[in-house]
């Protein structure tokens, strides 16, 4: 415990510090320590500490609530009612009547931009390809609409009119994609053709060269046999679209999405919503047909957002799709529109090994290229397909999609995670069901 | 006077600490997601809790010592993520700035 002393208040000099309240040695005070220098001592020593504490308490609350405010309670109004819109169940036709919330945000653009380092258009950039808005009536008059429109199949897929085939596409190695991920019994008796059992096995046993110097590959499930699509102005890799994403937390990212008609674009959940009771993104800019620094068909900003009830209330990966609305049709200078891929909702049987083809956009290429690739499903579950295609981050929403001999192309997956097997979302009739309602919307 | 001052910077001083050491994490766990995005986001299951791993151009991902791709990252590997909530996200959400994969064993 400390104790006073008078030595204690001398100066330099040798002189008391404070001669009134502690000269102990003086008679007249040595019985009176707290007469009315030590009291005045006292006071002024409380108020300094008093004012400091008040002082340093208040700093603490202000930085207290500076650091609330980082934390987002905050979204725009038309991101609460969008959401409070979704969380009320189905959505009416008056969505549809009203689908342009943020008219100010939505830009039809026309004709080609060209991209900064980073793969984003500057403002400028942006500005001055935005001068161009086509009035939509006279689209329609002008526009030679491809023969690409794939019909909705929402029913069982019971024909068998022959296998799914594989895009012809120059580059594409279809003996290594049928080869790559396990088979189940029914694909290896198709795969096998000709082989004994046994040469078979050791068929399937042998590594690729690039296997025997990479210990794990790095992008891609075994060898990396993607192909890339230029130019992408031809269905079906015009209705393949490079998605732009601002976050909620302004953050970007960059996504793939499919076109199921003419303003409606089918993404993963992950590429419009936070999940699990999280928020809608801020806007996407959607480009079909995207390569490199050309944009066929222009592109589009949209706040018009969808995504499946149990990605937003639970973040569940089987459910995790979603959609974007764009204002207006996407097309091109020449009024050329974009096409758009149907859906089928197959039985497990029917999409056991079933050839699949997947374009998007990887992270890991150069910025806005496509990329395509194919293969089998290896594993069919209740809710999701696994793959063994090559996909890489910047292809979530992909559609995984067949091809029938007819030439008609049907999506039976979303592609949204990676990982080696790669899975999609598959194409149940609650998903269908839900597909078909943004894509009325969207019509 | 001067113990105001004092106080006050002091005060200044322990409250930036404090909010440093609070947005900074550190979490292990189990990799059950790797969405497709461009950056990569990851679900990452770390005892009860499951956390969003928000990946960016510059997140430092490296095994055994070693930098790697992000291409690497899958489904039931054991990590260990460096980095901070992040800002207008869920609390729930991390942006990443280094993440170690875990050799087995």
């Amino acid at each position: 415990m400390h104790r006073w002393s008078p030595q204690s208040f001398k100066t330099s000099n040798g002189r008391d510090a404070f001669p009134d309240a502690l000269n102990l040695s003086d008679p007249a005070r040595r019985h009176a320590p707290f007469a009315k220098g030590w009291d005045t001592m006292a006071k002024k020593r409380v108020i300094a500490w008093t004012c400091s504490v008040t002082v340093a308490a208040v700093a603490i609350l202000i930085c207290l609530n500076a650091l609330a405010w980082q934390t987002p309670a905050r979204q725009p109004e038309d991101q609460r009612t969008r959401q409070s819109e979704e969380a009320s169940g189905p959505e009416t036709a008056d969505d549809d009547a009203q689908p342009h919330d943020d008219g100010s945000a939505h830009e039809t653009v026309v004709g080609g931009a060209r991209f900064n380092a980073e793969g984003y258009r500057t403002r400028r950039q942006t500005s001055a390809i935005n001068a161009t808005v086509a009035d939509e009536s006279q689209e329609r008059a002008n526009s030679k609409e491809q023969k690409s429109t794939e019909a909705v199949v929402l029913e069982s897929w019971a024909g068998d009119t022959g296998e799914s085939q594989f895009e012809d596409v120059p580059g594409l190695d279809v003996q290594r994609a049928l080869r790559e991920g396990p088979l189940d019994a029914v694909g290896a008796e198709r795969a096998r053709g000709g082989m004994s059992q046994e040469q078979y096995r050791e068929w399937l046993a042998l590594p690729s060269i690039e296997e025997f110097f990479f210990e794990e590959s790095e992008t891609v499930c075994g060898t990396d046999d993607r192909v890339r699509i230029s130019p992408a102005t031809q269905f079906p890799w015009n209705a393949n679209c490079q998605l732009i994403i601002t976050m909620s937390n302004g953050q970007r990212a960059r996504g793939t999405g499919w076109l199921i008609s003419p303003r409606t674009v089918i993404t993963a959940g992950h590429c419009v919503h936070e999940g699990r009771g999280g928020r809608f993104f801020t806007s996407i800019e959607v480009i079909p047909g995207m390569d490199g620094a050309t944009q066929p068909f222009g592109t589009q900003t949209s706040r018009l957002l969808r995504a499946s009830q149990a990605w937003r209330s639970s973040g569940d990966v089987a459910l995790d799709y979603g959609a974007i609305i764009v204002p207006r049709p996407f097309a091109s200078p020449a009024g050329t529109r974009p096409g758009n891929f149907g859906i089928a909702v197959l039985s497990n049987s029917q999409l056991a090994n079933l050839n699949v083809n997947t374009a998007g956009y990887p992270g890991d290429k150069p910025t806005g290229t496509q990329w395509y690739n194919a293969g089998r499903v290896t594993t069919v579950e209740a809710g999701r397909l696994h793959y063994m295609l090559d996909t890489f981050g910047g292809q979530s929403g992909s559609a995984v999609y067949r091809l029938l001999s007819s030439g008609q192309r049907h999506v039976v997956g979303i592609h949204n995670y990676g990982g080696c097997p790669n899975k999609c979302t598959r194409i149940t009739q609650a998903v269908a069901n839900d597909l078909t309602q943004w894509r009325n919307q969207g019509q | 006077m001067r113990s105001l001052a004092t106080a006050l910077v002091l005060t200044l001083l322990v409250t930036t600490v404090y909010s440093k050491d609070k947005d900074g994490v550190i979490v292990k766990g189990t990799i059950t997601g790797v969405m497709e995005v461009f950056p990569l986001r990851l679900t990452l299951k770390s005892g009860a809790k499951e956390y969003q791993i928000q990946l960016s151009k510059d997140t430092v991902v490296t095994k055994g010592k070693q930098k790697v791709s992000p291409g690497v990252l899958r489904e039931d590997q054991m990590i260990s993520v460096e980095g901070k909530k992040v800002s207008g996200g869920p609390a729930d959400w991390i942006a990443a700035d280094k993440i170690i994969i875990q050799e087995s064993p």
